[in-house]
């Protein structure tokens, strides 16, 4: 019988391996696709040589420069972007025992945008990620003492979010109207995200501020697993409920922080892609988080590619994508229990 | 290993209401002991403060002299389980996962690992007769099943000191006599057994020690045929009730008129 070595069944691993697979294929299409078209053939070529391995024939200098000097990194940045969201929105689900708890609807995303913008002052993108992640470790804890946890209904949990996402984004306004243009992003990077202006340091930076966070998560798994049995029963089991939540609370807000610091506020992938890893893989929230961090990671890098090539050459927002998707999923979600009630 | 739980002088308040009051209590292993009373007594209160959920109002309780409020909550986990009314309905893991869940605070403990866990969890599953439903999702489990996977989750805590809130409520007959006689078996296994019980036959059946709680106070202590008589059960209940011996074994009945 599986369930006695495997209770949780976490030998469903092997979704995430199918997702990790999908994410490389998205990539590949991503660095194919654009105002240059590259075929695939070639962009293996690139890579191949960029490792040292020569095959085929020489690419073409300027293929190379698209994809490992302006490609590559969007895509890198998009990936560690997205799998911040997912894992982030995984992790609040299980903390909160709430099935629409997300970091943007909860406001921590708009948190991290007021820092962001604070921190892009400085003219650099280490100072827009570290301010992206200390706005949302702060609006982290706004949430929580706000009571969140106590309101398991997620209607008034959403409500309270959109209140203060609302409130802390009209401040990111005044930030951006007043701010040196050159600076500051605009408006709409904060609200709806945009991979455009990734380099190689945003990377850099992104993953090292991103990955304290993403560790404390993972090393979470477990006390999220305990908490799925409520608050009461997990304090009952010797669990330290406050200072999890906490430790929990600052690892999302320093993640989705930095990554909305990178690439601004793209909503809804913490929302959609817990569920749909959950349905695949079961809820043990090993296999929850890293499936949500690389199915987040596949679903900006899909969103991205619909958003150079919807209007191409222009690009839109890759948030319009993310959303055109997210919001009848989120409809959907809040019509119907994601398990049947007896 | 001999050890005591303790009450003494607890009383316990929520704002101007009286809920518990002054109440004394002296729980030794190896007896099950049945909370019995009407409902809004205060048994559930009760066993609360029995295990640490909250601090009494007045009094302490204590695990071998030692006040529970001093006590650690890993350590508190270790020392006592408590089976409550108030868990969710739709934990999503399957049941063998929810069960081995119960584990969690003898993790660390020296001498314990991974397949002792399993063997513990594969255990308690087929004492509780949910092996079969091993796998299934705990949400899509009927009430008398999920009361059973979490009675199985407290058990498989191991703990010296059990304490349980109506662990039969959602059970038929034949289960609730096979799932009493579980727990009788594990306070003769060296342990503090107290279980808040609804029906009074089955208190009658299954204790060594009844407790009567009627409006925040113990108002009988002692073996179910001494204790659960018709003038007591008549007053505390304000429903005329009558105690006969039993027609085919040993013990009182309770006959409700």
């Amino acid at each position: 019988m599986r369930s006695m070595d495997d209770p949780f069944g976490a030998r469903r691993r092997g979704v995430v391996a199918v997702l990790l697979v999908l994410l490389a294929g998205a990539a590949v299409a991503n660095l194919s696709v654009g105002p240059v078209t590259i075929a695939p053939g070639e962009v293996f070529r690139i890579l191949a040589r960029t490792i040292g391995i020569a095959v085929g024939d020489e690419p073409d200098s300027r293929a190379r420069a698209v994809v490992l000097t302006i490609r590559m990194p969007r895509i890198l940045v998009g990936v560690v972007a997205g799998a911040a969201a997912g894992i982030t929105g995984a992790a609040l689900q299980g903390l909160f025992r709430n099935p629409v708890a997300d970091p943007h609807l909860l406001g921590i995303g708009p948190g991290a945008s007021l820092g962001g913008a604070l921190g892009s002052l400085t003219g650099s993108i280490q100072g827009a990620i570290a301010g992206g992640a200390v706005g949302g470790m702060i609006a982290a804890l706004v949430v929580r003492r706000l009571g969140a946890s106590r309101s398991n209904e997620p209607s008034r949990f959403v409500l309270t979010g959109l209140a203060l996402g609302a409130a802390i984004s009209a401040w990111v306004g005044f930030v951006v109207f007043v701010a040196d243009r050159t600076r500051v992003p605009p408006i709409d990077f904060w609200l709806l995200g945009n991979l455009g202006a990734s380099t190689w340091d945003t990377l850099g930076t992104l993953t090292l501020t991103a990955g304290v966070g993403v560790f404390a998560l993972m090393g979470a798994a477990r006390t999220l697993d305990v908490l799925s049995l409520g608050e009461a029963d997990a304090r009952r089991l010797g669990l330290d409920v406050d200072m999890a939540t906490l430790v929990i609370m600052l690892g999302v807000g320093a993640v989705i922080g930095a990554a909305v610091g990178a690439v601004g506020v793209v909503v809804f992938i913490g929302l959609v892609v817990p569920h749909v890893v959950r349905r695949l893989a079961g809820a043990s929230h090993r296999v929850v988080l890293l499936g949500s961090a690389v199915g987040g990671g596949l679903m900006m890098l899909l969103a991205d590619l619909g958003a150079r090539v919807v209007v191409s050459p222009q690009e839109v927002p890759v948030g319009l994508l993310t959303a055109a998707v997210g919001g009848p999923f989120f409809l959907w979600l809040i019509r119907k229990p994601e398990v049947p009630q007896p | 290993m001999t050890f005591q739980l303790a009450a003494t002088g607890v009383s316990y308040r929520v704002g101007q209401t009286q809920i518990l009051h002054q109440l004394d209590l002296d729980l030794v292993p190896g007896q099950l002991v049945a909370v019995v009373g009407p409902n809004g007594a205060g048994k559930t209160t009760l066993l609360h403060l029995l295990g640490g959920e909250m601090p009494p109002s007045t009094g302490s309780v204590t695990i071998d002299g030692t006040p529970i409020r001093d006590i650690a909550a890993l350590e508190l986990a270790r020392l006592r389980a408590l089976l409550a009314q108030d868990g969710p309905s739709d934990i999503p893991f399957p049941v063998a996962a929810v069960v081995s869940l119960g584990r969690t605070p003898q993790r660390r403990v020296e001498g314990n690992s991974a397949s002792r866990d399993a063997a513990v969890v594969a255990d308690t599953m087929e004492e509780m007769g949910i092996s079969h439903i091993a796998d299934r999702l705990f949400a899509t489990l009927s009430s008398g099943e999920r009361s059973l996977v979490s009675l199985a989750r407290v058990l498989a805590q191991e703990s010296p000191i059990l304490l349980l809130d109506e662990p039969t409520g959602a059970l038929d007959v034949a289960i609730e006599e096979r799932t009493m006689d579980r727990i009788r078996s594990r306070s003769k296994d060296d342990r503090i057994v107290v279980s808040v019980l609804h029906d009074l036959n089955v208190a009658a059946k299954y204790a060594d020690r009844s407790i009567v709680v009627s409006r925040g106070e113990i108002v009988a202590d002692g073996a179910p045929a001494d204790v659960l008589t018709s003038d007591l059960l008549t007053d505390v209940y304000r429903h005329p009730m009558r105690v006969v011996p039993h027609p085919f074994r040993e013990g009182p009945l309770i006959l409700v008129g």
